[in-house]
């Protein structure tokens, strides 16, 4: 009895021991309110609601701090943003603007000058000037370099060169119409600060000019943010803000709920009407991704019926993506004339649309081509790439099933899919989507469907010719057109079933106002206070 | 007793050896990360250039044998998405991981032991029902169902506790409680069982006889036969709590090395996923060893020579 007794409370000291040693250490060092208990909101005396830290939930978790670092995606450029600007940026609906830089000229086709405003401060207080623009390129450009994402640009960037205090000039290798696209990456190091701390203090401590200054982050767990009081913007109304990442879906929506968080993304559908019902603001729209499914028309093993384009009208044809839109996304969608090409693109032509739902037209098209008996194809998708994409290719699956196209449907893994993309072993039909902030005709096309694109399954000289010489016109008006013609050539010839243009859903406290998402994803809070 | 620590402990190398060999083999057949730490519109030399400044365009061997003499050092290698020393990284993690595990396993523990105990004591009496209806019940829950529904009453109806996060004691208990019902569940029925086979033994029916009460029957003679199993699974479950509470650390966005690693693993950053198997695989060895050293301490008669 005593063996016991002492056994059973050398257990439970060991295990209370743990959970005590556990406890002391992150309460020392985790900030007042991780988790959201210190930062909830209160109503004023006057009424008035009082919140001083603006929390956000993202979808997924960053890994690096520095913009061009490799891995960092959408989600990572979305946390460097915040505290670390561009030359230029899309606006909220995804057009090009002015930003660091103010303006810039064409000299001749391979020659840009820019001019950078000259009222911005840096974090350490230190003044923005072209010297910075120039000290990135050298430390972007210098050999064996870790920022490899700077590929982006030094792929397409022969040389940038000091032209005046606030001024630069930048030489393409080629002629170049993304280049503005491309500078929407562009974020600079503080020569000074950089030169002291170097990439990993950068890494663990970096600065920048935007509206928030980076305090701390706490992996997995979340990331603090300050006002920059000199912001040249003007700085944020609300003195603090906290990124959270919080992956699950329903985690997010209850977190919301729960008033733990005042602003998520990636709502379902489901959930909007209840959102609002309980008095929650709901904000959402087009987002510069698109979706579609692909054809594989370049491997070997792939059915080669893909080939002939009265099947590829016939697939087309047979999936009814305003029903798709309505049903199975709430209406919460839009529908794409052809597979990459989204309003929020230069040169986008809204004259265009998609072979029209008809499965009579469908079942005669197969007819032609040879296969009157039925069709047997298989399509794999990776679930969760985007919102109801499980859902989107059952009803796919079901919709083709009706012109007698009998499609096996299977689920990937993303590495496991992107290596099959790789060596075209992927299954004859594949959806994708593609999308965030660098989204546009070009690198749409260019990883979809060119000749040389890594992911692409299929091959088209005429339309890649169309494309390289969209991207070597340089005249805006004239690009545009370009554009135009890639588009209108690709909606001919049906390289994917066209599907839509991915909507993504926000959903925010009641108190808080002038906040709205963007279509890069991208969240900007600078503007937003609490009411 | 000290000698087989030590053959043991010669026996735990060679299986961490094992391990990340396995693991590297079927970490490299199985993709190249290169892929997708680029933007999609990255150019082949851009791959290329990536490729060889990571060393990844060398033969499979070398590979091996330069992460070998990285090793031996606890040095895995920097991840490539988080530009920090792997082992560093996973570490940062696993506190989170082992409160986690020790907490969840500490509540299941105190309700499944004493339940188990009475369960079998009372056999198919009331009592003996409703436990094991509740463990039934327990283990037919879906852990991220039941966190998803313990969020929902606490969380968002109630407003008690947190939604998300780490730091508190408030953080813990709704991950700790679902995971502990599974645990709970298992560990309840094997006591029980455990203890109705030492129960029905001879020497138990003539130390009843002899006189000796309930709680000295159980204490000193039942609890004693009947624990070594439970011990095993016990140590079995914290074990693989650590690397495997990934379901709940997604639905209680907790910090945990599941979530790091199945992230790893996604996205092939190789360092950071050898180094958290390692120290996975290092856990079930030493638990292992520590249950088996506990079976001599409990038993008497069980010698390692």
């Amino acid at each position: 009895m005593k063996r016991l007794l002492a056994m059973s409370l050398a257990l439970v000291m060991a295990l209370t021991c743990l959970a005590g040693c556990g406890g002391a250490d992150t309460s020392g060092s985790g900030s007042a309110g991780s988790g959201g208990s210190a930062s909830t909101g209160q109503e004023g005396q006057s009424g008035s609601y009082e919140k001083d830290t603006l929390v956000v939930a993202t979808t997924k978790e960053t890994t690096a701090l520095v913009t061009f670092y490799p891995g960092l995606g959408t989600p990572g450029s979305n946390i460097t943003v915040q505290y670390n600007e561009s030359l230029v940026r899309r606006n909220a609906e995804g057009t090009l603007e002015p930003w660091l830089a103010t303006s810039w000229e064409l000299v001749d086709d391979v020659t840009w000058d820019f001019t950078l405003r000259d009222d911005v401060l840096w974090h350490n207080g230190e003044k923005f000037t072209a010297d910075d623009v120039i000290f990135t390129w050298n430390v972007i450009t210098e050999e064996g370099t870790e920022l490899s994402n700077a590929a982006d640009i030094t792929d397409n960037v022969a040389n940038i060169e000091k032209t005046g205090e606030y001024s630069f000039r930048v030489t393409t290798k080629k002629p170049y119409s993304g280049l503005l696209l491309k500078l929407t990456a562009y974020r600079c190091f503080e020569e000074s600060y950089f030169t002291e701390v170097g990439l990993e203090g950068y890494m663990e401590h970096p600065i920048g000019t935007g509206p928030w200054k980076f305090v701390n982050w706490e992996k997995d767990v979340e990331m603090n943010f300050d006002a920059f009081e000199d912001y040249w913007g003007g700085a944020p109304q609300i003195p603090h803000m906290k990124i959270v990442p919080i992956a699950s879906v329903a985690s997010r929506v209850a977190a919301l709920e729960a008033g733990d968080v005042d602003i998520i993304s990636g709502v379902p559908s489901a959930d909007i009407a209840r959102l609002e019902e309980s008095g929650y603001t709901i904000l959402g729209g087009p987002t510069t991704r698109t979706c579609y499914v692909g054809f594989n028309c370049t491997g070997e093993d792939a059915n080669p019926a893909l080939r002939d384009i009265r099947v590829r009208e016939a697939l087309n044809r047979a999936v009814d993506v305003d029903l798709i839109i309505e049903s199975v996304l709430d209406g919460y969608g839009k529908k794409t004339a052809d597979c990459t090409f989204n309003e929020t693109y230069t040169g986008f032509r809204s004259d265009l649309s998609r072979p029209e739902y008809d499965v009579e037209r469908a079942r005669e098209l197969l007819a032609e081509a040879g296969y009157a008996d039925g069709l047997n194809l298989t399509m794999s998708y990776v679930p969760g790439a985007f919102m109801n994409d499980s859902e989107v290719a059952q009803v796919i699956v079901a919709m083709l099933a009706e012109v007698g196209v009998n499609v096996t449907l299977s689920e990937v893994e993303s590495g496991v899919k992107n290596q099959q993309l790789l060596d075209d072993t992927v299954a004859d039909l594949h959806l994708e989507s593609m999308g965030g902030p660098q989204a546009d005709g070009d690198l749409m096309y260019e990883v979809a469907f060119s000749k040389d694109g890594r992911y692409s399954t299929y091959n088209n000289p005429e339309m890649d010719a169309l494309h390289a010489a969209a991207k070597e016109t340089m005249d805006p008006e004239e690009n545009a057109e370009a554009w135009g013609r890639l588009q209108e050539y690709e909606c001919n010839e049906m390289p994917g079933i066209a599907l839509y243009q991915v909507y993504d859903i926000s959903a925010t406290n009641p108190h808080l106002k002038n906040w709205t998402p963007r279509a890069d994803q991208f969240t900007d809070t600078q503007p937003a206070y609490f009411e | 007793m000290g000698r087989y620590v030590l053959k043991r402990l010669g026996q735990a190398v060679v299986v961490l050896f094992g391990v990340t060999l396995f693991v590297f083999i079927m970490l490299n057949l199985t993709g190249d990360p290169t892929d997708f730490m680029l933007e999609p519109g990255a150019s082949e030399e851009a791959i290329a250039a990536l490729r060889e400044r990571l060393g990844l365009d060398k033969p499979l061997i070398v590979r091996y044998w330069v992460f070998l003499q990285g090793v031996v050092r606890m040095d895995f290698g920097d991840s490539y998405y988080y530009g920090q020393p792997a082992m560093e990284l996973i570490l940062e993690h696993l506190p989170a991981t082992m409160l986690l595990a020790s907490v969840s396993l500490g509540l299941a523990v105190l309700w499944s032991i004493p339940a188990g105990i009475l369960s079998a004591m009372k056999r198919n009496s009331v009592c003996d029902m409703v436990i094991r209806f509740a463990s039934f019940v327990g283990q037919a829950f879906p852990t991220f169902w039941l966190g998803l529904l313990l969020m929902l009453v606490l969380a968002v109806w109630l407003k008690v506790l947190p939604t998300y996060g780490y730091g508190s004691w408030q953080h813990l208990v709704m991950p700790c409680v679902a995971l502990a019902t599974h645990s709970a569940a298992s560990i309840t029925r094997l006591m029980r069982s455990s203890m109705l086979d030492v129960l029905n033994k001879e020497y138990i029916i003539a130390t009843k006889a002899k006189g000796l009460g309930n709680v000295g029957l159980i204490g000193r003679h039942a609890l004693k036969n009947s624990i070594s199993s439970v011990i095993t699974i016990v140590g079995m479950q914290f074990a693989s709590m650590m690397g495997g509470s990934i379901v709940i650390e997604n639905v209680f966005s907790y910090p945990g090395v599941g979530k790091l690693l199945v992230r790893s693993i996604q996205t092939r950053d190789f360092a950071v996923v050898e180094a958290g198997v390692f120290v996975i695989a290092l856990f079930f060895v030493v638990i292992n060893l520590l249950i088996d050293l506990s079976y001599a301490l409990i038993n008497p008669r069980v010698r390692y020579d």
